[in-house]
């Protein structure tokens, strides 16, 4: 299923194909092949890599290894600004990398912030959106029937 | 794709962020609604962010369509919960609301797995939620721990001005501060 992107930024870089292209290099932090960049982005690989060797004609992209990666820093920075999309093996890289676990890293988190003062009197949270916050106490129950676990948010 | 089919595939995720990723990927594809009418919000996209920190076991999505959504999940074999669609066996409890994401469109991410691509919502957007709850509900830490937590992971992507309009409109400047501290 093709990835939608914002038309009027797709006219502007001249197609949805390049724009997405480019954009999976720009949120990559390796090198990536055609292959794998059509992939990430839903389009079929026969329309990538014209757009890839433009981009290195271009002096936007350069080859390493079997893949591409996007060298123009400028670019890449707009373009992460705009479009976010990523590989998931990526996020499990990033996961294996890390030392310790995220609820370890929540535990250190909350006891730095015991005895913070977090509220204020002169804040002025809409209502509708504290509103959105709220959550059906129903779900709860239905999760702790199901054994599943409950969120622990205000009900 | 079938149930048989879709359980093989989910249940073979045992960490609980990637059965959301690969089950969201799937339901996003066979319900049609791809990665623009269907996107994973709150405790969920968190969960994922973060690689594990394991929020609550509900997918919320907000979708074009949920009779799209609930089309696919009845032929996956979901039970009917009111609202919501559970399947206990693998451990997902769906709210699929038909509503407009309130969130901002252009920061959400697109995550492409080897079953399709989702949208999650932005991570600047689950940290405004986080932050608000925690001084909407007075002193709620573990929210605002939440907070820190994504700050700590993506500080250098964020759209710390998309963050600093809502803390001046808010009056939690003070908060953003912190956050911009911890994010280095």
């Amino acid at each position: 299923m093709e990835t939608v992107v914002d038309p009027a930024l797709a006219s502007f870089v001249g197609s949805q194909t390049r724009l997405l292209a480019l954009a999976v290099l720009a949120n990559a932090d390796e090198p990536l092949t055609g292959y794998r960049v059509a992939k990430i982005a839903s389009i079929p690989r026969v329309k990538v890599y014209p757009e890839l060797r433009k981009g290195v004609e271009a002096g936007i992209l350069a080859r390493d290894g079997d893949g591409y990666r996007m060298v123009d820093t400028d670019l890449r920075s707009l373009l992460r600004k705009r479009i976010r999309i990523r590989w998931d093996e990526e996020w499990d890289r990033a996961r294996s990398a890390r030392a310790v676990t995220p609820e370890d890293d929540l535990r250190r988190i909350q006891t730095s912030l015991k005895g913070a003062r977090l509220y204020n009197p002169k804040n002025r949270v809409p209502r509708a959106a504290i509103r959105e916050l709220e959550r059906d106490p129903e779900k709860n129950r239905i999760l702790r029937r199901l054994n599943l676990r409950p969120s622990l948010r205000k009900d | 794709m079938n149930e048989t089919e879709v359980e093989a595939i989910v249940l073979r995720e045992t960490a609980h962020d990637r059965r959301i990723r690969v089950f969201s990927a799937l339901l996003a594809k066979e319900s049609g609604l791809g990665t623009a009418g269907m996107t994973v919000v709150g405790g969920s996209a968190i969960e994922i962010y973060t690689e594990g920190e394991y929020v609550s076991a509900d997918i919320d999505l907000v979708v074009d369509s949920r009779s799209q959504v609930t089309e696919v999940l009845k032929k996956w074999g979901f039970r009917d919960e009111g609202k919501w669609w559970s399947k206990a066996k693998w451990a997902i409890f769906v709210d699929a609301m038909q509503q407009p994401n309130s969130g901002s469109r252009r920061l959400t991410q697109i995550i492409a797995t080897s079953f399709g691509s989702f949208r999650i919502a932005a991570v600047e957007d689950l940290i405004l939620r986080r932050v608000r709850e925690s001084i909407a509900w007075q002193n709620r830490q573990a929210a605002f721990g939440h907070a820190v937590l994504l700050v700590e992971r993506f500080g250098s992507s964020l759209d710390w001005d998309y963050l600093k309009f809502y803390a001046s409109r808010e009056g939690w400047e003070n908060l953003l501060a912190e956050l911009r501290r911890r994010a280095g």
